[in-house]
């Protein structure tokens, strides 16, 4: 597996991308992906994936976009750009252990004990 | 002005933002352009409305399929750049053609053949993901040149609007400049039955001697559809012996490989080459064409250097993998000297200018002047052009 700087932006992750069949937006595949990173800009669009990493599937140079977009996420965070969804699911994870947050703790621990 | 074009295409086919605009600001060619707006238009009235816009407001507009050339075709100069991805129906089907719009992908169009016994025969490598528009914009290239030929002689007619704003309905004389004439809205395809009866055939050559002593005999075979040559060093990098190879296709069973199975498995080889040079550095792919009787002494420049190269060697076309510019541009100046040129398969976009034959240019300028005289669209690719 590789790392983002081998992406040659050929393209043929295009193939893969359900999000560009849904939406139309090339930006949402790995090229457009790859493309953000490599010129370092930080949005929240890195939420919008996935990150099932089919697209390695068809690339010629092996990227683990997938890899470099929980980076990416990591860079977010340390930045302060979070969705709220983001944001409310750590919070769940930290108080309840999950992250829907409706479970109680002793729950939780009923079910895995 | 966004506004305006939220209300003519909807708010959720145009965009400003700025993630939007980096990521249409280049293509495969990885130069990087300045993008003004992207627009997703999905119907005719879109692209007119457009059009008249751009030139109300005095912009240019470059035209988007996949993105998947390396010539520069679609990087944008502060234009409004179209992706046609939504502008992907197939419009209608008889027995012996196809009428999709330009966002359509090929082997989306060819799955949609196949369950009707039909196939269209123009299929480039990337078929995958490869859109109509951008095939006809480029003229395409296909496996099967050999046998039928490219784009141009497979396209009925084209519905398309040019840089004045008037819809036009053209035969297949506007195919192959790259968009700089007009936006096609509409194309129609003619199309064959499914090919059943096929076979193939793999020769291991122990030089390049070998193999274009083969090719000469295989270029004068009617039934052979398609002979794609992997040089002694890009097999070695693919992991097949060190060997030249010519995995040759037939229509009927003159090839000794008739089982379906393993005709996809060595195509699938074939198309694996490029995937396994690309992830050792070699990633400038380029495409290099010359006269058959003068392959040779290209053949053994790039051997002798230690540049793999592989493509459909009975077409006279190359594509050697550089890993570093400075290469291909020596390859070039030997490519000239052979009487050889280069954008056949990719276009010239940006990068082949140089390339175009003088009477090339004067058809293209002159076709300019007719259909879009003002250059607003796709500014700067094929020629230098100003009125």
């Amino acid at each position: 597996m590789a790392g983002v700087d081998k992406c040659i932006l050929c393209g043929l992750c295009r193939q893969d991308s359900s999000l560009l069949k849904a939406t139309g937006r090339e930006t949402l595949t790995a090229r457009g992906k790859a493309i953000l990173i490599k010129r370092g800009i930080l949005d929240k669009i890195f939420y919008i994936d996935p990150l099932t990493n089919l697209t390695v599937l068809h690339c010629p140079t092996d990227v683990d976009i997938s890899e470099e977009i929980q980076k990416q996420r990591v860079k977010m965070v340390e930045n302060g750009i979070e969705t709220k969804a983001n944001r409310q699911m750590i919070e769940n994870i930290r108080e309840y252990g999950n992250p829907y947050g409706y479970l109680k703790k002793e729950e939780i621990t009923q079910v895995y004990s | 002005m966004i506004s305006w074009l939220e209300k003519l295409v909807g708010k959720e086919n145009v965009s400003d933002e700025i993630i939007e605009r980096e990521v249409y600001s280049t293509d495969a060619s990885q130069i990087k352009g300045k993008t003004d707006k992207v627009i997703w238009p999905e119907t005719v009235k879109h692209i007119h409305q457009i059009v008249l816009y751009t030139r109300r407001n005095k912009k240019n507009i470059v035209l988007r399929g996949a993105g998947t050339n390396f010539v520069g075709s679609v990087v944008p100069q502060n234009s409004l750049v179209l992706d046609f991805t939504k502008m992907n129906k197939i419009l209608s089907f008889t027995k012996d053609s196809v009428v999709v719009e330009p966002g359509v992908v090929l082997d989306d169009l060819n799955e949609f053949l196949q369950k009707r016994n039909k196939f269209f025969p123009v299929v480039p490598e990337d078929s995958a993901v490869c859109t109509i528009g951008g095939m006809c914009g480029v003229n395409s290239f296909s496996i099967y040149e050999k046998k039928f030929g490219r784009m141009k002689d497979w396209v009925l007619e084209v519905e398309m609007i040019d840089g004045h704003g008037k819809l036009r309905r053209q035969g297949n004389e506007v195919i192959g400049f790259e968009g700089i004439l007009g936006i096609i809205t509409k194309v129609k395809l003619k199309i064959i039955d499914k090919i059943i009866e096929k076979s193939m055939n793999v020769f291991k050559c122990a030089n390049i001697e070998e193999a274009l002593s083969k090719v000469s005999s295989l270029r004068d075979n009617p039934e052979c559809i398609s002979v794609e040559f992997i040089s002694p060093t890009a097999a070695l990098l693919s992991g097949l012996e060190h060997k030249a190879y010519l995995i040759v296709e037939y229509l009927g069973f003159e090839g000794e490989i008739m089982d379906e199975q393993e005709m996809r498995r060595i195509w699938s080889i074939r198309k694996d080459v490029f995937h396994k040079l690309a992830s050792k550095g070699f990633t400038l792919l380029e495409d290099p064409s010359l006269p058959l009787e003068n392959m040779p002494e290209l053949l053994y420049w790039l051997e002798k250097k230690g540049i793999p190269s592989f493509g459909p060697i009975c077409s006279g076309i190359l594509h050697p993998c550089f890993s570093e510019r400075e290469s291909s541009t020596q390859m070039y100046q030997l490519v000239l000297q052979l009487k050889g040129t280069t954008g056949k398969t990719s276009g010239i976009g940006l990068l082949k200018k140089d390339f175009l034959s003088e009477v090339s240019k004067a058809e293209t300028i002159s076709l300019k002047k007719r259909f879009d005289p003002d250059n607003i669209l796709n500014r700067g690719k094929v020629i230098e052009w100003q009125e």
